[in-house]
């Protein structure tokens, strides 16, 4: 059997951060073997399948998340990207970070669950992610920085800026990978708008900034290989066993990392006899709703990239014992309202809501050993509550601003994307699955890497925390 | 009776949809300087493109939700999923006047609307023609 130092399976955020730093802190003799279940689908490829041309016949192989697990609930869906590089290649590039509080919620307000590390801990992290991913962001924020961000901030449309100018670091311009100026091999956003396959390359993704770390001589890359399960011996893993082309494999390491996303890593373990209460359990995304404004005289023109600005006006305080926490995404795509002389006096707003983990929606295993069963039983009513107060909410803060109307979706997407808390770390067994460093409080050398670790998900994008922790896991652990 | 129903039923959901959206834009851009035959251009233009922007922005059922509450709703009566249909209807009018010279020339309803080519941001990235590239003046 072959044997390595590290096993990372997956190429996403959480892995390429974690791989990132290893790598920086390990011995040139250090063999790492990384396991993609999918394949490389380079930029430059999805964009010939976007205008419709022709691809080449490997890149027609790419798979989608669709098919990939049981589920039967259509009213929420659970979306990601299964090739290298992961959801790098689906994300908007939303990045802010968590308030300091947010990590503090049960102490706090009493809901949810405290996380076992505070925001001074992992703000170093944040530093060098935000280093990394070369994000663009304001001078003034309502999470403490202590160095300006590496590029300069997106332009507030004018809608914005009397937002802005009347509640500062609660209305900020989002922070964001959509590269506000070149760098590297990504072009300057220039707004087109379709941030899921962005048109000049301009967002970070694992390949256009940290697909060196692949090449390093260290390390071994196998496309086409599922992960199955753990091997494991007396609370140890001894390796993987992974499926490639039909056909099922063994390797041995000494250290694992699953670097999958919250619904496969949580599946691994279980394929794998984990026996903790918690894993799997917990499965949460934000529920985001939009409302549209309509002003008297005011067009909403200038703004840069497609998502222009955050507000934390009705993110964080003592409303959030009663209900949910709200970021409030700007949107800056090309809409209209059909009325002369109207044409864009015209905003659209997206509220999204933080959720509580709840047990009964999880992560189990199926029949079939490659697809995970999910069941969703619905969120918490945590975040129905703040959809009541949203109306009020929203008078109060925006109704400053020369409104004709505001008309409420009232219904909630169906994803925002992000898959959590179905590995939540915690201090002891008790409480979760993995300690502050992402190790399994079972199998001390498995490292559970991403947004499953989330003991409570906040309003706020995950990207960059996980990233964060992935980094800081590795740098405390080599 | 019955049968008049099925048949306007029927003209309703089976209506080409190209056409429907022409009447669509023919009547929410009546106050601009537009030609009809800068309509036809566009929509002879998404037909010749590789990727039909139509059929990406509006799936079977938005087209239905479309069709049924343009024909059906009346001073009386209007059908259910109003804000839905009005965003689709705003949608059909957007991709085509972002098709024209129309919002280049900052949404002056003063001067001739051409087509220039289909909007399509894979294929011309850039141009949002709300953006700070556009009103750099506007933003911080």
């Amino acid at each position: 059997m072959e044997k390595y130092d590290l096993i990372i399976v997956g190429t996403g955020f959480g892995a390429s951060f974690f791989l990132k730093k290893y790598l920086e802190k390990s011995l040139p003799a250090r063999k790492v073997l990384v396991l993609e279940r999918g394949i490389l689908f380079p930029h430059s490829e999805r964009l010939k399948e976007r205008r419709r041309e022709k691809l080449a016949e490997e890149y027609l192989k790419a798979g989608s998340y669709s098919g990939t697990y049981e589920y039967d609930n259509s009213n929420k869906s659970w979306v990601f990207e299964p090739n290298f590089g992961g959801s790098s290649n689906c994300w908007t590039g939303c990045t802010p970070r968590f308030l300091p509080n947010d990590f503090r919620m049960k102490s706090l307000y009493g809901v949810g669950q405290d996380w076992p590390l505070g925001y001074s801990e992992i703000a170093p992290y944040y530093d060098e992610v935000e280093e990394i991913m070369m994000i663009g962001g304001p001078a003034v924020t309502p999470f403490p920085r202590d160095k300006p961000y590496p590029l300069p901030p997106q332009k507030l449309s004018s809608v914005d800026k009397l937002l802005a100018k009347r509640y500062n670091e609660l209305y900020i311009s989002q922070p964001t990978a959509r590269a506000t100026v070149a760098v590297g091999n990504r072009n300057g956003c220039c707004t087109s708008a379709v941030c899921e396959l962005c048109p000049v390359d301009s967002k970070f993704t694992i390949e256009n900034t940290l697909s060196s770390i692949y090449k390093d001589p260290r390390v071994t890359l196998r496309f086409n290989a599922t992960v199955l399960s753990l091997i494991t011996e007396n609370n140890q893993a001894k390796g993987v066993i992974f499926q490639s082309e039909g056909k099922n494999y063994e390797v041995s390491g000494d250290i694992v990392a699953l670097g999958g996303n919250a619904v496969f890593n949580a599946h691994i373990l279980l394929a794998s006899g984990d026996s903790s209460y918690y894993t799997g359990r917990g499965l949460s995304d934000q529920r985001g709703t939009f409302a549209t404004f309509y002003f008297h005289d005011l067009d909403n023109v200038g703004g840069s990239s497609s998502i222009t600005a955050n507000g934390y006006m009705f993110y964080d305080g003592d409303s959030r014992k009663d209900y949910s926490g709200c970021i409030i995404e700007s949107f800056n795509e090309p809409f209209i309202r059909s009325e002369p002389g109207k044409w864009r006096k015209i905003a659209k707003f997206k509220f999204i809501f933080e959720d509580l983990p709840n047990d009964n929606n999880r992560v189990l295993l199926s029949n079939d050993p490659l697809k995970p069963r999910l069941e969703y039983v619905g969120h918490d009513k945590y975040v129905d509550k703040a959809m009541d107060h949203l109306e009020e909410n929203v008078q109060k803060y925006f109704s400053f601003l020369p409104i004709e109307k505001i008309e409420f979706d009232g219904y909630f997407q169906k994803s925002e994307f992000h898959i959590c808390s179905t590995t939540r770390m915690g201090k002891t067994s008790k409480d979760s699955v993995i300690d502050k460093n992402l190790i399994h409080h079972q199998y001390r050398n498995v490292f559970v890497l991403g947004s499953g670790a989330f003991p409570t998900i906040t309003p706020a994008n995950p990207t960059l925390t996980l990233s964060a922790l992935s980094l800081m896991a590795a740098d405390r652990s080599f | 009776m019955a049968t008049a129903g099925i048949a306007i039923g029927g003209y309703i959901a089976f209506q080409n949809f190209e056409k429907f959206a022409r009447r669509v834009i023919l009547r929410d851009t009546a106050s601009l300087k537009l030609d009809p035959t800068e309509i036809d251009k566009f929509f002879k233009a998404v037909s010749a493109g590789k990727r039909n922007v139509l059929d990406d922005l509006f799936p079977f059922h938005h087209r239905q939700l479309l069709k049924w509450h343009y024909y059906m709703d009346n001073g009386l009566f209007t059908l259910p999923y109003t804000v839905n249909y009005n965003a689709y209807r705003n949608k059909i009018v957007l991709i085509f006047l972002l098709s024209t010279n129309f919002f280049v020339n900052r949404m002056d309803e003063s001067k001739p609307v051409y087509f220039t080519s289909v909007y399509d941001p894979y294929q011309i990235p850039c141009s949002n023609p709300f953006s700070n590239l556009f009103y750099p003046e506007a933003g911080i």
